[in-house]
């Protein structure tokens, strides 16, 4: 089932400052801590000059659509899926 | 290289050097790339994912299910009942062709996107980007780079030959991952496995014009008279383009220019109510006039079309004395065409509106009206200012009030133009 959220989340992140990657690893949101195991997929959405960084990610058993406002630096959880309908 | 003439025309001999990239099931398949968790099941992309929303692309196991494009969710779901329906993720599917195309970009200056889902490569010339590599071999490297760069589950099958034809036949040939080479060893045996509306472009109408003329097969359509073709079964010199194009001669690398803007509706809700009905057609118009301002064009005609809720078509254009910029002139004229209809109380499933007769917004005829119509033009330009920098519809006429969600956006498949305008605003 696909979910949508839209919760402010607090992440844990690495820079990697010669590849020029951040990736999330530890997503605490409802006062779980999440380990992300994999980024599936990493794009921009432009909105206007507001620039957002959507992570699709994993733990090994949901998958999350994660927003990174580059304006503000909060970080959203927009939707959780299980992958059923 | 020389065409010979048209007569006893022979299969094309010289070495193929157009590749047509195919990304399978694409709209599934990013999503699956996306997440995970979709991967190994049958996805559905629909218009909307109620029952009766329209299945626009099926994933691989989907498809291997028996369910195909058109298909309504609720029949989808009849025949694989585990199926899971997503609506397209339309900035995901943009950012993966952009990626696509700068794969393909690094190994030939022509590319060119035939749809949101396929490119063309032309190879013709470009020794220095070959560097004494295959085809055969450079394919390879952009499946690699593909399911590296655009995501592992993303597949794609190419097609190798000596025009753009044969290279979308060959990519259509084995799917999905597939790699076919298509010359003039190989032809006829590929054909002979074929059915006439295996090819591209030969489907219902073209099958029966060439059966008439006594045409069942390929090897039929390839022993046919390019006279014959041309006088007979196509009844244009479109005939002559077949005869050269089912032979591996180029016809098709031509690139038009634009000669319109568009944008279409289908209602999610049939509705005769004309207040709803002015909602939508002036979100399309402000949609289409962003499209015509950003280009820099005014526009002299409008068409307006809609479908009725009992699939009737109507539609009408009409050619205006002063040219159309800002929102509100497009939305006036589409209104007043949309006004003629003669069934007022038929419900409408799908609206549309295209401005055509396009001039340059500059050059354009000063009417005497000039000082208010500049105004206008001039609020229009800030307005679109405004939204450039904030975002899609941050600004919009008050008529457009709380219809955020309606008229959502879509990807138009074969929207060639706009994929142009898509390059654009990533670089």
């Amino acid at each position: 089932m696909l979910e949508n959220i839209e919760e402010k989340v607090s992440m844990l992140l690495s820079y990697n400052k010669d590849k020029g990657t951040v990736k999330p690893h530890i997503m605490k949101w409802k006062e779980q801590y999440i380990t992300i195991q994999e980024v599936t997929y990493h794009h921009l959405i432009k909105k206007g000059r507001e620039l957002i960084h959507v992570f699709h990610a994993t733990d090994g058993h949901l998958d999350f659509r994660l927003h990174l406002d580059t304006q503000t630096l909060h970080w959203k959880l927009m939707e959780v899926s299980d992958g059923n309908s | 290289m020389e065409t010979p003439d048209l007569h006893n025309l022979p299969i094309n001999p010289n070495p193929p050097s157009i590749m047509h990239i195919d990304l399978n099931s694409y709209f599934a398949t990013i999503e699956q790339q996306a997440n995970k968790h979709l991967r190994g099941k049958p996805v559905l992309i629909a218009a909307y994912d109620s029952p009766r929303g329209c299945v626009v692309a099926p994933s691989k196991e989907a498809k291997k299910a028996g369910i195909k494009v058109g298909n309504r969710v609720l029949e989808a779901r009849l025949i694989a009942p585990n199926a899971v329906v997503r609506t397209p993720d339309t900035a995901l599917i943009r950012d993966a062709h952009v990626k696509f195309n700068k794969i393909c970009r690094d190994y030939s200056p022509n590319v060119v996107p035939k749809s949101i889902d396929e490119l063309v490569i032309d190879f013709a010339g470009m020794d220095y980007y070959l560097k004494d590599r295959s085809l055969t071999e450079i394919a390879q490297e952009i499946k690699g780079r593909i399911q590296k760069e655009v995501g592992e589950w993303v597949t794609c099958s190419v097609g190798i030959s000596t025009n753009r034809f044969l290279a979308k036949v060959a990519a259509s040939y084995q799917k999905p991952d597939g790699l076919v080479v298509i010359d003039q060893t190989n032809i006829l045996k590929i054909y002979s496995t074929m059915e006439l509306t295996d090819l591209p472009y030969i489907k219902y109408k073209n099958q029966a014009r060439l059966k008439e003329a006594g045409i069942f097969t390929i090897a039929d359509f390839l022993q046919a008279d390019a006279e014959v073709l041309k006088a007979r079964v196509f009844e244009s010199v479109n005939g002559y383009a077949w005869y050269k194009r089912i032979r591996g001669w180029e016809v098709d690398a031509i690139e038009f220019a634009r000669k319109s803007f568009g944008q279409d509706y289908m209602l999610q809700k049939v509705t005769r109510d004309p207040k709803v009905l002015a909602q939508i057609l002036l979100k399309l118009c402000e949609k289409m006039g962003r499209r015509l301002r950003r280009h820099g064009n005014v526009a002299y005609r409008i068409h307006t079309s809609c479908i009725f809720v009992d699939r009737t078509w109507w539609h009408q254009q009409k050619k205006f004395r002063s040219p159309m910029y800002t929102t509100l002139e497009l939305f006036r004229a589409a209104q007043y065409i949309l006004d003629l209809r003669p069934d007022e109380i038929k419900k409408i499933a799908k609206i549309s509106v295209s401005c055509y007769d396009l001039a340059p917004s500059k050059s354009s005829q000063i009417s005497l009206f000039e000082d208010a119509e500049n105004k206008m033009r001039k609020v229009s330009d800030a307005l679109d200012e405004i939204n450039n920098r904030y975002g899609e519809f941050v600004i919009t006429p008050a008529a457009m009030m709380s219809m955020d969600k309606t008229v959502v956006d879509r990807i138009a498949f074969g929207a060639v133009k706009e994929i142009q305008d898509l390059y654009e605003s990533y670089s």
